[in-house]
């Protein structure tokens, strides 16, 4: 490598994918610290905390300013190391150590896999300063430049909790303070994509077309796992950590179209999946950040993160309950909310590249992605009705909910902004669209001006407000006409249970809920269900029925444990090498001596 | 403004007419599934009398219920309004035309169902539990069935707009028939079973536990939110047999005004047509266990899938 | 006017879907009448390029295929039913759900495989050689999943419609002497299925195909 000892100088550069995150960036960050100084009186930190949480906010806004690859992973390792200790907060727990540790040792393998493919990169640029890189991308070996593609893949497919690399991300997330959560879900996540999106449109020359189709088909696995894992949860953290993985998914798909799209030079195509992938980053990280506050505010008030515990929420936190209301319909891709808006976009592009393939095998994959897309939208649905429902509406299950109390002033006007963002980024979608193509240009590559507004995209046409004014019109005239056939009264009553009086026992529970979709889906998600009755002594009289039913780890059970067992099984033969004698020690290193001496020759 | 005017206008008609005949479209079904089981049947006005009825009656609502549970019909009926709104039905576009596309009205029942699923678990009843949770369930795949035959039969008109579609296919006339349009027919008629709640997805008729879906989440209302929610069921259907018709048998849609009464003679026997089908449907089959529903809407996606990819890729 | 080529295109998806229909069918009776319904569709086919294309041996196939396919074959096969005491086929290999997901994806893959190919002189259908592939991979699945006899012989013929699907696509029809040939072959299998049908259901009260491995010496 050539200058004086390169990377010891940091350097940074501000373009427009820079300019883009740090916005996500900063804007989510903002709400979360109002959020947190409002949150403060529930959530005593150790002593540091907030200074550790303002350097997470710094780290994350160096990678994505970062000019070189020393600079990058100092950034890198910054941000993984304080989010570390934020998700130790409460570190008398075991649940909580455990998670974190799950969490570092997956954390430090991406990074060791981003070091191989940054190493590669610098070994044929001769540079690590990232402009080099991309000066350089041409003059890359192919079979090289898939190695790196693929190597950073899994790198920063770690961190951005892609399936089946997504482990960590439903123990950490939950354990972790609510507004950082927020972050790590919101926006961290997020940086995963922005290195993914600078390895493979930045520092690497279009590549073979299979690249964009991984990850189409890694992004349309992530979608409909995330969502049906989060189904089948109720630990609400963890179920936002699931649907986490899954909008990373549609995240990825946006992204596969404009990398399948670079390799087969379709300008338009590029444009529209990689916009819409960015719009929804946008999106998600503002519903996502929502939902998490929510969740650490019902958290504060219930004193507990299990679903089946909550109800009745809504006539105690009102606002708390609106918010989360918006945030749902907005995750569920209801429109005129801003998830909609994206996912209208990700179909278009998965539309446009279909309808743009020159072969059978390129335009199936489009549409089988559509496909998936289209049962993620509604089970995500199904997921949140159950979340909002079970948490919001009907009676308490708990003494503990029945107590609880409305969010602080703060914590409210950080959600009821993060609310207002999502109604607003829905039905400014045009401008936001054409705002994010002006400024990736450098990404988007040329493209008709005409391409990027949401009303003149190829044939498919949307006007979000105008969706929005006619919905609110004709709800108004579904109130407003029935009362010319003259005045009606409503008589409070009790709910028909049959002719008992309802108790919160007879509610559908979270579980009961999910509970078709577990059956409809058993083949993937593995229900396992035990029942045992217990009988009084002596008698066939049931005292009483234990039910439990959960669903098999299919990940940690087939791939990692048994990627831990061949490690275990490896590190049993190794260690017959480490016998502790100074003799062998010194033979081995004689041996690597004569070796080092041998291939150096 | 004119413009504005016009499509304010048109909306009016279009959303007045299919409000008008969506109790009669009902009435007319029970009316041949009766007769097709040798029985005499209700009249067919009795959709219309029982609608004023219910929204003349007093509501009696839950003492549990929430703000979420006296929004629900409004919303629930804005949605189907909407989506009236966007598929073509006597003319070749539809009044918001350039509004929303196969994807927004898909969003729209899906808003739909979210929130009368919720208003279901508002009460805490079990039985508007067991609705909502079969409810999301069974959409969980017509959705995508639905999506997918929506793209299959649009492919050809360049997009996912139903208006260009409908207007393609007039334009093309016979010559727009293609093959693969038999699948996403067979798809669709199973998609529109499941969607209205009929055998042997649902049963209209019946508030039996075992195997109500629909019926269970309304179990809490009465009196005039029940009419405004079951006006709008009706509406959804009728929403439903108009794109069946727009999509797949466009004879005699009106493109100069003084066609339009052609068109609604067409589209009235397009009616009774799909009217006879699912009341032949209804009373040959009985109603599916209602896990094995899903394997029927499953098999309706992948037929639905099959038609696009036969249309994509033989094109 | 539709062309001819769209006519036999939607009767070949109509086929796809017949056999689809077929891989969720589990009653052997229905089984059955899914094949008539198949050999209507394949006769009508034959029919449609007889008439497009004025071809006399394409009459003479539509004749074939009506007497031996929808009528001679189902009426042995009626006939072997009624004699047996199973109507159902039980205990398939794969669920229904299963097989029907794979069904789907090997048409897919059928529709990967050939749906682009131009056949040189073939009459100008393009969903029918796609969709006889498929018929050939869903009549193997069928062959490979089901236990009885019956049901397997169901697949065989499943996958000579396909063939002869191809057959009367390809070259507008194979010469007259083959398709006798092909015929021919189907009728001694079914034949020849029938009996051992029957005698194994007389011998082992069962169709299973699996007792079969008792024979072994």
């Amino acid at each position: 490598m050539e200058g004086p000892l390169p990377g010891l100088v940091l350097t940074w550069q501000l373009d427009g994918t820079s300019l883009f995150f740090a916005l996500v960036i900063l804007s989510i960050s903002a709400v979360t610290t109002v959020y947190a100084i409002g949150h403060a009186r529930h959530h005593h930190g150790f002593p540091g905390s907030s200074l550790l949480y303002l350097l997470f906010i710094l780290a994350m806004l160096a990678v994505v300013l970062a000019g070189d690859g020393f600079t990058f992973l100092l950034a890198w390792e910054t941000m993984s190391l304080t989010s570390f200790g934020l998700v130790l907060t409460d570190h008398r727990r075991e649940a909580v150590r455990e998670a974190a540790w799950a969490y570092l040792v997956m954390s430090h393998t991406a990074t060791a896999f981003i070091v191989a493919a940054f190493l590669l990169l610098a070994r044929t640029s001769g540079s690590l300063i990232f402009a080099d890189w991309t000066g350089h991308a041409s003059a890359l070996d192919p079979s090289v430049a898939s190695i790196i593609f693929m190597l950073g893949l899994i790198g920063f497919g770690t961190k951005a909790g892609m399936i089946p690399l997504h482990v960590w991300l439903p123990r950490a997330h939950p354990v972790a303070p609510s507004h950082v959560s927020a972050l790590m879900s919101g926006v961290m996540i997020k940086l995963g994509i922005y290195g993914l999106l600078r390895l493979s449109f930045d520092w690497l020359a279009p590549g073979p077309a299979w690249w964009g189709a991984l990850i189409l088909a890694l992004g349309a696995t992530s979608a409909v796992l995330g969502v049906l894992y989060a189904l089948m949860e109720h630990d609400l953290k963890r179920l936002l950590a699931y649907h986490s993985v899954e909008n990373i998914g549609i995240i990825l798909l946006g992204i596969g179209v404009a990398l399948v799209g670079r390799s087969l030079d379709l300008p338009v195509v590029i444009a529209v999946g990689l916009v819409a992938a960015l719009f929804h980053v946008v999106n998600h990280a503002t519903f996502k950040a929502l939902l998490f506050l929510g969740a650490g505010a019902i958290d504060a008030a219930v004193g507990t993160r299990d679903l089946e515990r909550y109800g009745g929420l809504l006539r105690r936190m009102p606002i708390t309950a609106l918010c989360f209301l918006v945030g749902s319909a907005a995750i569920s891709a209801l429109p005129p909310l801003n998830g909609f808006a994206s996912e209208w976009l990700t179909f278009q592009s998965l539309l446009a590249l279909g309808r743009a393939a020159e072969e059978p095998q390129t335009a199936l994959l489009p549409l089988l992605a559509g496909g998936a897309l289209a049962l993620t939208g509604a089970l995500a649905v199904a997921c949140f009705v159950k979340a909002f429902g079970v948490s919001f509406l009907a009676l308490p299950r708990d003494p503990h909910a029945a107590a609880a109390r409305e969010a602080g002033p703060l914590e409210l006007i950080a959600m009821g902004a993060l609310a207002l963002a999502c109604v607003a980024l829905g039905l400014g979608a045009v401008p936001v669209v054409s705002f994010i193509g002006r400024l990736v240009p450098s990404a988007a590559a040329p493209l008709p001006g005409s391409a990027l507004g949401l009303t003149s995209l190829g044939a498919g046409r949307l006007a979000v407000p105008g969706v929005a004014v006619a919905l609110v019109a004709l709800a108004a005239l579904a109130v407003f006409l029935p009362r010319l056939l003259g005045p009606v009264r409503s008589r409070v009553a009790e709910t028909w249970a049959c002719g008992i009086t309802l108790q919160p026992i007879h509610e559908y529970t979270a579980t009961a809920f999910a509970k078709p979709i577990r059956l409809m889906f058993r083949d993937i998600v593995r229900p396992v269900r035990d029942v045992g009755i217990v009988h009084r002594a002596g008698t066939r009289f049931v005292a009483s029925v234990h039910y439990r039913s959960h669903i098999a780890p299919v990940f940690e059970r087939y791939v990692y444990l048994a990627i831990k067992d061949r490690l275990v099984a490896v590190a049993h033969v190794v260690r017959h090498a480490q016998n502790g004698s100074l003799q062998t020690y010194l033979a081995y290193v004689f041996v690597a001596v004569l070796t080092a001496l041998l291939l150096a020759r | 403004m004119n413009e504005t005017l016009a499509s304010v206008g048109l909306s009016f008609l279009q959303l007045s007419l299919l409000l008008a005949l969506a109790p009669g479209l009902n009435g007319l079904i029970k009316r041949m599934k009766a007769v097709l089981q040798g029985r005499k049947g209700p009249p067919l006005l009795q959709p219309y009398f029982d609608l004023v009825k219910l929204l003349r009656k007093d509501a009696v609502v839950s003492e549990h219920a929430t703000a979420i549970f006296r929004w629900a019909p409004a919303v629930y009926a804005a949605c189907f309004a909407t989506a009236a709104l966007l598929v073509p039905v006597l003319w070749s576009s539809a009044p918001l035309a350039g509004w929303g596309d196969a994807i927004a009205l898909v969003g729209l029942f899906a808003l739909a169902r979210f929130a009368l699923a919720l208003a279901g678990l508002d009460t805490g009843s079990s039985f508007g539990g067991m609705g909502s949770s079969r409810e999301v369930a069974v959409a969980a795949l017509a959705e995508p069935a639905l999506l997918l035959v929506l793209f299959a039969v649009a492919w050809r008109s360049g997009g996912t707009d139903l208006s260009s579609a409908s207007h393609y296919l007039v334009a093309q006339g016979v010559a727009a028939v293609a093959p693969s349009q038999l699948l996403a027919l067979a798809a669709m008629v199973v998609v529109v079973i499941a969607e209205t709640g009929r055998v042997p997805a649902d049963n209209p008729d019946t508030h039996l536990e075992l195997t109500m879906i629909h019926e269970g989440m309304l179990l809490e209302y009465s009196g005039r939110p029940l009419g405004l929610l079951v006006w709008a069921s009706l509406l959804k259907q009728i929403v439903l047999f108009s794109l069946v018709a727009a999509l797949f048998f466009p004879f005699g849609v009106a493109a100069t005004p003084s066609e339009i009464p052609v068109a609604l003679g067409a589209f009235l026997l397009k009616l009774v047509a799909f009217a006879f089908v699912m009341s032949l449907v209804e009373s040959s089959s009985a109603k599916l266990r209602i896990l094995r529903v899903p394997e029927l809407l499953g098999a309706a996606s992948a037929l639905a899938m099959l038609a696009l990819v036969a249309e994509v890729v033989v094109g | 006017m539709i062309g001819a080529a769209a006519v036999v295109d939607g009767f070949a998806i109509a086929l796809l879907a017949v056999a689809l229909f077929s891989v969720t069918m589990r009653g052997l009776v229905s089984g059955v009448w899914l094949l008539v319904v198949q050999s209507l569709l394949l006769a009508l086919v034959a029919a449609t390029i007889g008439v497009s294309s004025g071809a006399v041996h394409m009459w003479a196939a539509a004749g074939l295929t009506l007497a031996v396919r929808a009528f001679a074959v189902p009426a042995v096969l009626f006939r072997v039913l009624a004699a047996v005491a199973l109507k159902r086929e039980t205990r398939p290999l794969l669920s229904t759900r299963h097989a029907l997901i794979l069904a789907v994806g090997l048409a897919l893959v059928a529709y990967l495989a050939a749906g682009r190919l131009e056949l040189i002189d073939a009459f100008p259908a393009r969903q029918a050689l796609p969709v006889s592939l498929a018929l050939i991979f869903i009549g193997l699945l069928l062959m490979a999943t089901r236990r009885k006899a019956i049901s397997q012989l169901i697949g065989l013929i499943t996958i000579e419609n396909g063939i002869f699907l191809a057959g009367l696509i390809a070259t507008l029809g194979l010469p007259l002497f083959v398709e006798i040939g092909i015929f021919f072959d189907l009728l001694v299998a079914v034949g020849v299925t029938a009996v051992l049908t029957r005698r194994i259901n007389e011998q082992f009260d069962t169709m299973n195909t699996d007792e079969l491995r008792r024979l072994r010496g």
